[in-house]
């Protein structure tokens, strides 16, 4: 059947089953690959896709749950030329290292700071309980907290 | 920690298999660098956010990591690594590391650029496919930035005077790009490619597997603060901090990352990760049965770079990639015992391990 949906800002229609795992529709009908597969069974937060703004599994959501809803995958978070201020932190502060778990904390991260979730005097455990379902094995997570912290800074001070 | 300071080897000392240390033994820098982070021991008692009582303690741990093959590894696999200039004034460097997120692009990047005095802009690491490099030996043993960075800042070394020598020849003057590319228009050989050579004084006896089982060691120390959920037995690890010698940090952003990386590892094989076999197989293989630890399992890390340079390392650097698995269970099984009065023997702990032991001391 034919799925309408909102991909990154632009309406898209796919078809395909209702069945389908909202990650397989976002890698191999969109051909957005940025958004990876890890556990596939929503343990590890590799393939998180914002659904209406809210981090979600897209391995745990089939593709009828997001018809009719705006999705945004990594490929999203930046405009244009200008990375998310979280993108920009990970790059500067190297929050990454083989990159599979890279774009699901990157969206997760964006959405929390575009939220306003991360500030006051315990950003940082505020960060390690919201980023909870994103696993790291390469960082230990120390560098992706500091760019995570720096990003939510940045975006209060008003930048993009 | 002050058994280990009377304990520990030193430059001057010979170790199990009669290799004398001759220098970069980081071992009181390191314990140094520990004392100094240390601050108080946690009070003994006292209640978690749950209102529950806790029991805390304090572990160290020191270590030692050989970094490169064992033995004669290295000799045997003769590694080698080549950098060329090209008509554009480009360089590109040749390795058989693969970067895994590591960051062994980053590292031949900088050593090439630094060893031919030219900027980042000029260098491209090659994808290490093999009809496109030369065999530098596989990506491990903490091996790529001491033993290929080494072949790497060999070959820019020798390359960048080779041009500079055929520049002089052909009365050609100008910054080395401009020098690499006239080469390549002359028709001049611009390819360096080295080979490993032992460092002086490193032998190896594969009969009595005695001498120098690794061309130098990392040092490392850890300290570990826990605190013990006595209605739950919950383990919080709420400090720790991780000094480790390097030799020299190539890239500190990167040396953080791979010491905070392979500590996350080991504090999740301290309290989390048992690999359960059934018959021959793994019976918990999916992340929902082996648990590994998540943003939230583990405290912001406190690492401490330390830099007691190799002699024969680039720049002084020797490895990294393995050596911060290897001491912070055994710090956190020291808090424990230091928290609880019992000792435990392996790892992971889980709570019902701590049930059990708590119940056999009594």
């Amino acid at each position: 059947m034919n799925l309408d949906l909102t991909v990154n800002g632009q309406a898209r229609t796919v078809e395909a089953s209702p069945w389908r795992r909202l990650l397989d529709l976002v890698r191999e009908d969109l051909h957005l690959t940025g958004t990876k597969e890890g556990c596939g069974e929503g343990e590890c937060g590799a393939c998180t896709v914002l659904l209406d703004g809210v981090p979600v599994a897209s391995c745990l959501v089939v593709a009828g749950q997001a018809a009719g809803r705006t999705v945004t995958t990594v490929e999203g978070l930046a405009d244009g030329a200008i990375l998310h201020a979280v993108q920009r932190e990970l790059v500067a502060r190297g929050g990454a290292q083989c990159g599979i778990c890279t774009p699901g904390i990157a969206v997760c991260a964006a959405a929390i700071v575009d939220e306003g979730l991360v500030e006051g005097a315990d950003a940082r455990a505020r960060v390690r309980q919201l980023l909870a379902g994103n696993i790291c094995r390469c960082t230990g997570y120390q560098l992706i907290v500091d760019a995570v912290v720096a990003a939510a800074a940045a975006v209060q001070g008003g930048a993009p | 920690m002050a058994a280990r300071a009377r304990h520990a080897l030193r430059a001057g000392d010979t170790t199990a298999t009669g290799q004398l240390l001759e220098h970069s033994v980081g071992t009181d820098d390191i314990l140094a660098a520990i004392a100094r982070a240390a601050g108080p021991a946690p009070a003994r008692h006292g209640v978690n956010r749950h209102g529950a009582p806790v029991v805390r303690g304090r572990g160290h741990a020191f270590y030692f990591h050989g970094a490169g093959f064992t033995g004669s590894g290295e000799q045997r696999l003769a590694g080698r690594a080549t950098v060329a200039a090209h008509a554009d004034g480009t360089f590109s460097v040749h390795a058989s590391s693969t970067d895994m997120g590591q960051g062994a692009i980053t590292i031949f990047t900088q050593l090439a650029g630094t060893a031919l005095g030219v900027d980042a802009a000029h260098i491209r690491v090659v994808d290490p496919s093999t009809d496109a490099v030369p065999d530098s030996g596989p990506t491990v043993a903490s091996r790529t930035c001491m033993v290929v960075g080494g072949l790497v800042d060999r070959a820019g070394r020798a390359l960048a005077e080779r041009l500079r020598a055929w520049a002089t020849t052909a009365g050609v003057t100008g910054p080395l790009p401009a020098l690499a590319a006239a080469a390549v228009a002359a028709g001049v050989d611009a390819a360096e490619t080295v080979q490993y050579q032992p460092p002086p004084g490193i032998h190896w006896d594969d009969a009595t597997y005695t001498g120098q089982a690794y061309p130098c060691y990392g040092w490392a120390g850890c300290l570990v603060d826990v605190e013990v959920d006595l209605d739950t037995r919950e383990v919080t690890i709420a400090r720790c901090v991780h000094a480790v010698d390097v030799g020299k940090a190539i890239n500190p952003v990167i040396v953080a990352g791979q010491i905070e990386g392979g500590t996350v590892q080991a504090l999740g094989w301290a309290l989390l990760e048992r690999i359960v076999y059934k018959d021959g197989r793994v019976a918990n293989p999916t992340m929902t049965n082996c648990i590994v630890p998540t943003f939230a399992d583990v405290p912001d890390l406190e690492t401490i770079i330390v830099e007691c340079p190799y002699p024969h390392g680039p720049h002084g650097a020797k490895g990294v990639g393995e050596i911060p698995m290897d001491g912070p269970a055994a710090a956190v099984a020291n808090a424990l015992t230091d928290a609880l009065g019992v000792a435990f023997d392996q790892v992971p702990i889980h709570p019902e391990d701590i049930a059990a032991a708590l119940e056999v001391a009594s």
